[in-house]
């Protein structure tokens, strides 16, 4: 990639140039220092602004999201008016004298180690480094974006015309060329790109810090497995077709459609919650009386379709036969059709898709779960009915050993910080990634054996071979992140074990409920190296066998 | 130094980012192997090395035999990529490995744990005291029981290219000349001077062992290599005498000089 072919990155002030200026202290006079010395120093510099970052971040957050300006106004003000601020807004005055002083604290490194111009040079050349693989990553993904985009676009165009059985004309035919054409084009460009370490280093964390980002805004984060499943249902879905996803228990089928539906539909989607007590009024609206007249109030699903608004009907295999009948008609409907209200007969435009979920059926499900043949035969007619399955579950490398990359990646977002990185030195690096991988191994093993119960009736019996039986608990990928998160908030200080202890565990006894699930989930944590030295009793499982956790221990 | 986060997971997509370049030589590594040519290669990888250094290769087979455990499939990876490093940062050819075999180096892979001494103890951190507590090939020697370079553990997985006996020229030299004298070695070896080294006791300690242990051969058997760690009364630790008595573990002033007392370049 040539240098002039690269976007512009706009020049601004680096941190410690920011700081510099803030405190209004320039360059000083330094002694000499030898290059080892700078080295070292901009090191140091380089991790003080990173942390600076999320330092100042806190400190936001700790004042309620006040800016430094916002912060600084107020505080002139006076003590009063800090006060009232801090007490309207339930705010931790501990807690932002801890944020402030560590940001002060923080500056005053930085400031004390930029003033020596031969480091404040040394950094800015590296930072100077640093913009240049930035332009070239953003040129790829920028490339790569642009080759989703196109392919988006023609696959839209080509369902529109299947849609309506109709061939492209003259003119659509030009544009569907000219898309196949830009395609090859941006093919040909991204196979001229050659990327250095530097560059697929920055990708890679530039790709983590995505997942951050996606897990805060939206609880989800694309993986490899997720991405395929929507590429596969979006064009369908933009057309306005509905997508029923099945799965099990925290698989995540309504994180993904509300994902979808705020991702890209780029609206804010109504969940509605079905249940077996559901009413027609819930679906249709009902009547009532308004200033002694009679009025018919639209359900917040008729609403959303008025507004243009996705509905996600959750769990709509509980909803009772006969009031999915009234869901046919609408399921039929696609973007530019006209759905008639049954009752006030208002001609509504189909602008947005309805999306549904379903627990998988299952044995031990079966007197919840029947989703009506005919309204399931709706969703296959429109972008599918799909499964969904935990992250994972049956993947193997090439010698048959099961593998878990989507869900490392996920919590290796989890643990990382904003640039990338991981609080773990060389040293201790390797045994936390053994200890996450065995724990993940875990996890994804409970995963299976709870699907397989479920599926199959989650009786004693099925605890056959090497497989447990798992009624009612699971370990999801959510109550993984959790864990994850629990574990970073030690600084890794914890033993993983114990957190899991306490953030699973403990948390799961106050249900009471599942004793024998978590007897065989500590079962299989210890069969991965977890736990083993736990006191039996420090699980704190009604009934569990002291003896027989000693034996999974290896102690007797 | 943090951990970049990504490396968890990145052996599971080694392909994302291949340029195509890469993908030219994949294809054309592929095709020339279906047509049974096989193709120079460039990188110099374990079996390369092995090949030079024959018995003085202590690779993972001859660790996993010496330290009583298996390596997770984590730590080979590691172990790979920390011999790619060391490579490129010390611009390492098979010429230049070629040379160190003739005189007299090994390469040596260094992990941090090994098995307890029976089969239901727990793994334990390489340390003197550990290694002497495992392997009972240690000189009857007390002196060293309270001091903490006796407790200091191996810093992870990495590997040493290490002089198997002392260099000649560091005999009867005391604690600076012999510095001195490993900054010649590596201009003239032309290699940064920042790469070359003295090692630690327990790497000392481990790599004669391991020898030992794999190859049934005593190195040091007379020599004592003087190391770069200090005891608790300012002395160098020196390790070596690896006579029928045991592996000893002494120390000396840094004035000191001796005939048998010198350094092994590691690097």
């Amino acid at each position: 990639m040539a240098k002039e072919s690269l976007p512009h990155i706009p020049n601004i002030p680096t941190t410690p140039e920011r700081v510099l200026h803030e405190k209004k202290t320039g360059a000083k006079e330094a002694k000499p220092l030898s290059s080892e010395q700078i080295k070292e120093q901009v090191v140091e510099l380089f991790e003080l602004s990173a942390a600076r970052a999320e330092a100042g971040k806190h400190t936001r957050e700790a004042w309620g999201g006040l800016t430094k300006e916002e912060r600084e106004e107020l505080k002139s003000k006076g003590e009063n008016a800090v006060v009232a601020h801090i007490e309207a807004t339930r705010l931790d005055p501990e807690l932002i004298e801890f944020r402030e002083t560590t940001l002060k604290e923080y500056d005053d490194r930085i400031a004390e180690l930029s003033s020596n111009p031969q480091v404040l040079d040394a950094y800015k050349n590296r930072f100077e480094e640093l913009k240049e693989t930035l332009a070239r990553a953003a040129s790829y993904e920028h490339l790569r974006q642009e080759e989703d985009a196109v392919d988006k676009a023609e696959q839209k165009l080509r369902k529109l015309y299947e849609g309506v059985g109709r061939t492209p004309g003259p003119i659509e035919r030009k544009k569907l060329t000219a898309f196949s054409d830009r395609k090859k084009e941006v093919e040909e460009e991204l196979k001229g790109l050659e990327l250095d370490s530097k560059t697929i280093d920055m990708l890679r964390r530039r790709e983590v810090r995505r997942m951050q980002h996606d897990l805060k805004r939206y609880s989800f984060a694309e993986t490899e497995s997720r991405k395929e499943l929507i590429k596969q249902v979006l064009p369908d879905l933009l057309q306005g077709a509905p997508v029923l996803f099945q799965g099990e228990t925290g698989s995540g089928k309504s994180q993904l459609a509300k994902y979808i539906s705020e991702r890209y539909l780029g609206k804010i989607p109504t969940i509605v919650s079905v249940s077996e007590q559901i009413k027609e009024s819930q679906i249709m609206g009902s009547r009532g009386l308004e200033a002694g007249q009679t009025v018919f109030n639209y359900s917040e699903f008729v609403k959303a379709q008025k507004e243009g608004r996705p509905v996600i009907l959750d769990e709509v295999n509980l909803m009772p036969h006969e009031f999915s009948g009234l869901l046919h008609d609408l399921l039929q409907k696609r973007v530019g059709d006209v759905w008639v209200h049954p009752t006030t007969g208002e001609k509504i435009p189909i602008t947005a898709p309805i999306m549904a979920t379903a627990n998988l059926k299952s044995e031990h499900y079966k007197q919840r779960y029947e989703l009506d043949v005919a309204t399931l035969r709706r969703f296959i007619g429109g972008a599918g009915a799909r499964e969904i399955h935990y992250l994972d579950i049956g993947r193997k490398d090439t010698e048959g050993n099961p593998i878990a990359p989507e869900t490392l990646k996920i919590l290796s977002a989890v643990l990382a910080n904003r640039h990338g990185d991981i609080e773990w030195s060389e040293e201790e690096a390797m045994q936390k990634v053994e200890e996450l991988k065995r724990f993940v191994q875990a996890c994804r093993k409970i995963q299976e054996d709870f699907t397989l119960s479920i599926r199959e009736g989650g009786e004693e019996s099925l605890a056959r071979g090497d497989r447990l039986a798992f009624k009612e608990l699971v370990i999801t990928l959510k109550d993984q992140i959790e864990i994850m998160k629990a574990w970073k908030a030690s600084s890794f200080r914890e033993p993983l074990d114990s957190i899991v202890l306490r953030e699973f565990f403990h948390k799961a006894e106050i249900s009471g409920h599942a004793s024998k699930d978590r007897e065989n989930m500590i079962k299989v944590f210890i069969a991965n190296k977890l736990f083993q030295n736990t006191n039996p009793e420090d699980f704190k499982i009604q009934g569990l066998s002291l003896k027989a956790v000693r034996q999974w221990q290896g102690k007797e | 130094m943090p951990f970049e986060a990504y490396k968890i997971y990145q052996e599971y997509e080694p392909d994302k980012y291949k340029t195509y370049t890469q993908e030219k030589v994949a294809k054309a590594l592929a095709g020339a192997k279906k047509e049974g040519l096989t193709p120079v290669k460039e990188a110099l990888d374990f079996s390369e090395v092995q090949e030079i250094f024959g018995p003085d290769f202590i690779g993972i087979e001859e660790v996993e035999q010496f330290t009583g455990r298996s390596l997770t499939l984590e730590e080979q990876r590691i172990a790979e990529e920390k011999w790619q490093r060391k490579v490129e940062e010390q611009g390492l050819t098979k010429e230049s490995l070629e040379q160190l075999k003739q005189e007299g180096f090994m390469v040596v892979l260094r992990v941090g744990t090994l098995a307890g001494k029976e089969k239901t103890d727990k793994d334990m951190p390489v340390t003197v005291k550990n290694l002497r507590e495992k392997f009972p090939l240690f000189y009857d020697q007390d002196w060293y029981n309270n001091e903490q370079f006796a407790e200091e553990p191996l810093k992870g997985i990495d590997w040493g290219i290490v002089k198997k006996e002392l260099l000649d020229e560091s005999k009867s030299k005391n604690w600076d000349e012999q510095e001195e004298i490993l900054k010649e070695w590596a201009v003239t070896h032309g290699v940064d001077k920042k790469f070359v080294r003295r090692r630690t006791p327990a790497e000392v300690a481990y790599d004669v062992l391991a020898y030992f242990q794999v190859r049934n051969e005593r190195i040091l058997e007379k020599d004592w290599d003087w190391t770069s760690v200090q005891s608790s009364d300012g002395e160098f630790v020196s390790v070596g005498g690896f006579g029928s008595g045991g592996l000893g573990v002494g120390s000396d002033a840094r004035g000191n000089r001796g005939s048998d007392l010198g350094v092994c370049p590691a690097r």
